[in-house]
């Protein structure tokens, strides 16, 4: 087949060229080195990282037994019950004066002050009667927005709000659905939250190194030679397209080789982990086509694949939580901005499969996010590289 | 010539156009190469050579009129007929970091050879073309000559009938350019053989037919012998006399030789006849004779043989490399 032996021919000469291999198969284990040094040496629990201060003002509610229900203090309590291996989530502080509150939150002493409005039971009690219908309960959550503890307190806190309302009430208004926490997660470190990021941040190099590859065939004009072979287009996309997926079967496990040996917490499927690597390197490729479709030179490759890059990592939320961007709901769930960049279910994937131990079934949504929107970049690469690049004219 | 007849055409253009915008790099082309034959494709820079052969391997789809191979419009016919042209592009077309080796094989596995056969063929083609010695050398660690040589073992790993070969001879040290020249002239016969090239003599003692194309027009297509026949300056023939000549027999002499050649004249004061015609070179004998007749006796005879050169000066008006 005439694709294995293109993909064998791009894979020699990638392999050959040590600053591409290096660039995708040394540098996500770099990463993992520097983030590893940043975030996860001290093998401290989130809860001493993650503080929150919670001023509860719920002024709970009369059961018909003529008791008092603090729907709010029940929700204090799980968080600070939530665990993993015997370590808290959160470091709860309950507060009185919320002056204070925000003193220590400016001082960065904490990470975020939750506010419980006194009519929190009220309102719960009347949304589980409704079903979600009638009212909303609220919580208000203070932090600075620009602060990074700030954000991912809020990602983990999230999860953990839903479990709590889903569990009481089967009701999810106003939940963020992104972080579903497990109980488990005591140990969990910035560091093994970073990891799948990590990961993906390498396979979407995928992205620069296609575009070179298809510009340098094009501008060396072995492209030509190889359309006026009996090769196909199709066996041309095809054959480059799995040297890349190659390089992201290699790349994965050297990257969660390197993350393990520096301490990560894996709890899933590494097969699994591989699958959704393999699935965001179609993405990558397809973006690497449509990169290559506009560029003249290696150089216009390079400068355009980063341009690529930077929205597909970092305005994911691959490597950090993003703060909430909602634009629309589907069924149960809040659809971010984020949330069109295949990027963001890629690496939401691996942090679930490996954190959490999670399941094909349990990953089933970002699995089929990922798949579709793998489809649609590929799919769009292809067909403007065949006739941009492909097309006799 | 036996190549020549129209059973034997294996390729063929009529009317083949092509612009870009406002200009016409090749205009109504009609050809017919012969199965076997050393096709020489002349013209200058821009004169639409490079188009043309692009509209013949099909990488390049005309305007107007139709290219066939064996009668088969070139679009219309699958991959395995295609795959009877191997073109041999000017620019040099290598993967840099694969070796001789792997750069033929992946070719020939590109052409449907399986990877035994490829693997064959690419030892072969090394050995023919002296580069078994850097089999295992990657492309960009040869030297311009090598690589232009490998270039042309590319065009050829698939076995096909007809190869197309775009200036192979450019940027050549000399040692290579002897081996590719040999290499062609083993190829003539074998199989049809399109070549362009600046060097007016590679194709005056390699091609069978010329063509010579200039703003995209066919000017003159035949074979060198004809050609230089029949276009161009002529031959120029000098006569160095044994005596000096009394003007009154010189007198004579020019005007028994002047029907046979376009220009003649007698230089009293070095008693030499120069004689300017196409084919003069033909008509030595008769002048030779005239000169015998009228007593003259004829002493260093100097030759200047029309060149497929001058025919191409008459044609463009400029020269080949300009």
């Amino acid at each position: 087949m005439k694709a294995l032996v293109i993909a064998r021919k791009t894979l020699r000469e990638l392999l050959r060229e040590r600053m591409t291999a290096g660039l995708m198969l040394i540098f996500p284990v770099l990463l993992v080195g520097f983030y590893y040094v940043a975030f996860g040496q001290t093998e401290q629990g989130l809860a001493k990282y993650l503080s929150i201060l919670v001023l509860n003002r719920d002024s709970g509610i009369v059961t018909s037994d003529g008791e008092r229900w603090n729907i709010g203090q029940e929700l204090v309590n799980l968080m600070r019950e939530a665990e993993f291996e015997g370590d808290p989530i959160f470091n709860v502080t309950e507060v009185e004066d919320r002056q204070g509150a925000e003193i220590t939150l400016r001082e960065h002493k904490a990470s975020l002050l939750m506010e419980i409005p006194s009519d929190f039971s009220d309102n719960f009690v009347e949304a589980l009667q409704s079903e979600g219908i009638a009212s909303s309960a609220e919580l208000i959550l203070n932090g600075a927005p620009e602060s990074g503890d700030y954000t991912f307190a809020r990602s983990m806190l999230s999860g953990l709000l839903r479990q709590f309302t889903f569990g009481a009430a089967g009701w999810d208004e106003s939940v963020d659905l992104r972080y579903r926490f497990v109980p488990g997660t005591g140990t969990m470190s910035d560091f093994d939250f970073g990891v799948g990021g990590i990961i993906i941040f390498g396979i979407t190099f995928g992205v620069l190194v296609t575009a070179e590859v298809m510009v340098r065939e094009d501008l060396s004009g072995t492209l030509q030679r190889v359309r006026l072979s009996r090769a196909s287009a199709f066996d041309l996309l095809l054959g480059v397209s799995l040297a890349m997926m190659l390089i992201a079967v290699i790349q994965v496990p050297i990257t969660l080789g390197s993350a393990l040996a520096m301490g990560f917490h894996n709890n899933g499927s590494l097969l699994l982990v591989l699958g959704i690597g393999l699935l965001m390197s179609l993405a990558s490729i397809g973006v690497g086509l449509i990169v290559a479709c506009y560029s003249r030179t290696p150089g216009d490759a390079t400068n355009l694949a980063s341009v690529a890059l930077v929205p597909l990592v970092f305005l994911s939320e691959a490597m950090y939580p993003m703060p909430d961007l909602p634009i629309a709901t589907i069924g149960n769930r809040t659809i971010q901005i984020y949330d069109l960049l295949p990027t963001t279910h890629a690496a939401e994937a691996i942090r679930r499969v490996t954190i959490f131990g999670e399941g094909l079934t349990d990953i089933a949504f970002e699995l089929v996010a990922l798949s579709l929107m793998s489809a649609v970049f590929l799919a769009v690469g292809v067909a403007l590289y065949q006739r941009r690049r492909l097309r006799v004219g | 010539m036996g190549l020549m007849n129209m059973s034997n055409v294996v390729l063929k253009t009529e009317g083949l156009t092509k612009r870009y915008g406002d200009l016409v790099a090749v205009a109504d082309l009609t050809l017919e190469i012969y199965r076997g034959e050393v096709f020489g494709f002349l013209g200058p820079n821009g004169a639409g050579k490079t188009t043309s052969i692009n509209m013949m391997c099909g990488l390049l789809v005309p305007d107007t009129g139709t290219v066939t191979i064996d009668g088969v419009p070139i679009h219309a016919a699958d991959d395995v007929l295609r795959a009877r042209v191997g073109v041999c592009p000017q620019e040099i077309v290598l993967w840099e970091r694969l070796t001789c080796l792997e750069q033929l094989q992946f070719m020939g596995e590109m052409y449907s050879l399986s990877a035994k056969e490829a693997h064959q063929r690419a030892e072969m083609l090394l050995e023919e073309l002296d580069l078994v010695e850097k089999r295992d050398t990657q492309a960009r660690k040869l030297s311009g000559g090598l690589q232009r040589r490998l270039n042309v073992a590319m065009a050829l790993v698939h076995d096909p009938e007809i190869v197309i070969l775009d200036e192979p001879e450019v940027g050549l040290d000399p040692q290579s350019r002897v081996k590719v020249r040999e290499y062609i002239q083993s190829l003539a016969r074998v199989k049809t053989v399109i070549l362009t090239t600046h060097n007016m003599d590679e194709a005056d003692r390699l091609a069978d037919r010329v063509a010579i194309i200039d703003h995209g027009k066919l000017l003159e297509l035949d074979t060198p012998t004809v050609l230089k026949k029949r276009v161009g300056e002529g031959d120029v023939v000098e006569i160095e006399l044994e005596t000096t000549v009394d003007p009154a027999i010189a007198g004579q002499v020019e005007a028994a030789v002047a029907h046979m050649v376009d220009q003649v004249h007698m230089d009293h004061e070095t008693s030499t006849l120069t004689v300017r015609a196409l084919n003069a070179v033909g008509a030595l004998a008769s002048i030779l004779d005239a000169l015998e007749k009228s007593g003259v006796q004829a002493g260093e005879v100097r030759v200047r043989e029309n060149t497929l050169e001058d025919v191409f000066i008459q044609l463009t008006g400029r020269r080949l490399r300009q």
